[in-house]
């Protein structure tokens, strides 16, 4: 399995942009993701999603149109170019609870929009439609422990036996209040790469090992609460050692992990 | 794209749906032209309209309490049909836990649990016995399947609306060519759960008869569920004789979140794709399943489809009729139904086609058939103009 990881974006606390993630790697104190009132977190601007339809537009799917958006632009590959392998770990609990708080409502009607947005592929949905992207679309989920290396897995292999681009994607939104006794999660975090079919030397290996692994520690103490909390946040792991240009190994499931290796 | 065909055989499959547990009730209900569908008795649902329940599933197998959902129940239900998780064990005892992977389509997940889960709450507090972390999330499916099996490969849930479960053919034959498996357990399930009914119902697409595919007078879907397997290998591991998947096509409309362009482009590229892939002509497909919801739209856009890629015909069909639109499970349900037309020979035609839309372009198989059959394909698309054409072709006789 291998790919050359071509462009990255990244959209979380503290960051809107893989440069300003790689800088808190390399030591930067955080800058506040909070807009100037400080009352509610910043949003990302998502602007390649037509005005009409982002006003429509879930923070979920405004997450991975984002950091999608910033992986073509680092690596010069157009979004109409790639095939697309979106991640979630716990889907957007936002509708999730709009949903079910309705459902079990005196008024149970939904709202269309609402439950057309409720799929799970509606980021790569919006993606397609707001970049002329007619290639194939993917939204997938491996749990909060699985989902960033499995998904990472199946793009690169995408990647690999297609011979095409595909855009990696992972994001996760914080969770509402009804499912905080299950998934405590407080902040929203996305991240992409853009992978592109490698030719030689340029690659990044990816390879499946026995047995299971813990996730490592982070070394960005300004990160850590970040990385333990949200399920994409573990993506930190992966991007920090790549930007160290060191191998790391990620858990998978219970009885295996994913050994990624930059060139 | 240097891909070679028959990337993959198919060495066993099972389904159960509203037509019954298992191949012999599917095949049973088929050639009978026997409907699975009644009218909506969804607990709780007073939506007018025509659903595709599994009769049972209630009184099915008891799940331990962690496990516990309408989805994981009709996944258990399904596994244990046609000796499908015999075959898995066998796979696993001969290549190793480890070498057998996992993909499951779906697009409700579990979450007529958490509907109930927020039914029962109280100030935001879910009672204790909800609180399920491996079921309250989108991969709920996938990890049941590979606990339940002892899977230790890779496990992945694809959720892309109504073409989830024909995806999983895709990335498992990726996987296999890869190298990291050497089998690969695909599916799909999906249960009836107020999300989907109310949800469809709210973009007014269901309809308040058993739904009428291709049919003039159609005005909707009818929503059903299913839970549906299959076990697929490397060739040079499987009887000869075993079914290939020859090809597929993934492709995004790029158009509207809940409609397909009215031409069908979408449909049209995932079904020329995976012809391509197969290296079959159009003339070689002896039966195509197509999506067929019975939803205005779909049905017009299809049949342009068909009629750019198949000019010179084919016998296609839609079976919703027979099991519903079971979403998530659609992939799977139609993958079945075409691999039995592939190895039994029996076409299923359209059940409820009484007047063909005359704003048709293809024409669309009303009556069953029996026919031998070299090759098949299933069509399946989702909201987010998700599109996935699968080709099938028989094994060496």
């Amino acid at each position: 399995m291998k790919a050359r990881f071509a462009g990255m974006g990244a959209w979380g606390p503290g960051f809107e942009t893989a440069d300003a993630l790689e800088a808190l790697f390399d030591g930067e104190m955080p800058t506040s993701a909070d807009d100037s009132d400080g009352a509610r977190p910043a949003r990302p601007a998502a602007t390649i999603i037509p005005p009409r339809e982002r006003r429509r537009a879930p923070l979920s799917v405004k997450l991975a149109v984002e950091v999608a958006s910033q992986a073509c632009e680092a690596s010069g590959i157009a979004p109409a170019d790639a095939a697309c392998v979106f991640a979630s770990a716990l889907g957007d609990l936002d509708i999730t609870d709009y949903m079910c708080r309705t459902l079990a409502s005196e008024t149970p009607q939904l709202s269309p929009t609402k439950f057309h947005n409720s799929v799970h592929n509606a980021p790569v949905g919006y993606w397609t439609i707001s970049t002329g992207d007619n290639h194939a679309g993917n939204a997938v989920a491996a749990g909060p422990d699985g989902t960033v290396a499995v998904s990472l897995m199946e793009a690169v292999i995408q990647c690999d036996i297609e011979q095409r681009p595909v855009l990696w994607v992972c994001q996760d939104i914080a969770a509402p209040p009804a499912y905080q006794a299950l998934w405590p999660v407080n902040a929203a975090c996305a991240v992409a790469i853009m992978l592109v079919p490698a030719t030689g030397g340029d690659a990044h290996r990816l390879s499946l090992a026995p047995g299971a692994a813990g996730w490592p520690a982070l070394h960005t103490p300004a990160l850590a609460a970040l990385y333990d909390d949200n399920p994409t946040a573990r993506a930190l792991a992966l991007l920090e050692a790549l930007h160290r240009g060191e191998s790391i190994c990620l858990p998978l499931n219970e009885s295996s992990s994913l050994q990624v290796t930059p060139p | 794209m240097s891909r070679s065909p028959d990337s993959c055989a198919v060495t066993a499959w099972t389904l159960t749906s509203a037509l019954g547990c298992g191949r012999e009730p599917l095949l049973a209900g088929l050639r009978t032209r026997a409907s699975g569908l009644r009218r909506n008795d969804f607990p709780g649902s007073a939506i007018d309209t025509w659903i595709g329940r599994v009769a049972g599933l209630e009184d099915g197998p008891e799940l331990a309490p962690e496990w516990r959902s309408r989805n994981n129940r009709l996944a258990e239900l399904g596994l244990c049909q046609d000796d499908f998780s015999a075959s898995v064990l066998n796979a696993i005892s001969r290549y190793g836990a480890g070498r057998v992977g996992a993909i499951i389509g779906t697009s409700t997940s579990s979450i007529g649990r958490t509907e109930a889960a927020y039914r029962a709450m109280d100030d935001d507090n879910w009672p204790p016995e909800f609180l399920q972390p491996d079921i309250h999330q989108p991969h709920s499916p996938g990890l049941y399947v590979a606990h339940r099996l002892g899977i230790e490969g890779p496990a992945l849930t694809i959720s892309t609306a109504c073409a989830s479960s024909a995806k999983v053919f895709a990335s498992a034959a990726r996987w296999l060519q890869a190298g990291i498996v050497d089998a690969v357990v695909v599916g799909g399930v999906d249960t009836l759960c107020h999300s989907v009914l109310g949800g469809f119902h709210s973009l007014e697409l269901t309809s308040t008869r058993p739904c009428r595919p291709f049919d003039q007078d159609r005005d909707g879907i009818s929503l059903g569920e299913a839970a549906g397997f299959a076990l697929v290998t490397r060739p040079g591991d499987a009887p000869t004789d075993a079914p290939r998947l020859a090809g597929y096509g993934e492709t995004s409309d790029a158009f509207h979140m809940s409609q397909p362009p009215e031409n069908g482009d979408g449909a049209e590229a995932a079904m020329r794709a995976a012809l391509a892939m197969s290296a079959l002509a159009p003339a070689d497909i002896g039966y195509a399943n197509l999506h067929g919801t019975a939803s205005q739209a779909n049905d017009v856009a299809e049949s342009r489809a068909l009629a750019r890629v198949f000019d010179s015909g084919v016998t296609a069909a839609s079976t919703k009729g027979w099991t519903g639109h079971t979403l998530g499970a659609a992939g799977i349900v139609e993958a079945v139904i075409a691999l039995e037309a592939l190895t039994t020979g029996l076409l299923p035609g359209t059940l409820n086609l009484e007047k063909p839309d005359p704003a048709l372009a293809f024409p669309i198989a009303g009556d069953n058939r029996d026919a031998e059959v070299g090759a098949v394909l299933s069509n399946s698309f989702g909201f987010g103009g998700n599109n996935c054409s699968l080709v099938f072709r028989r094994g060496q006789p």
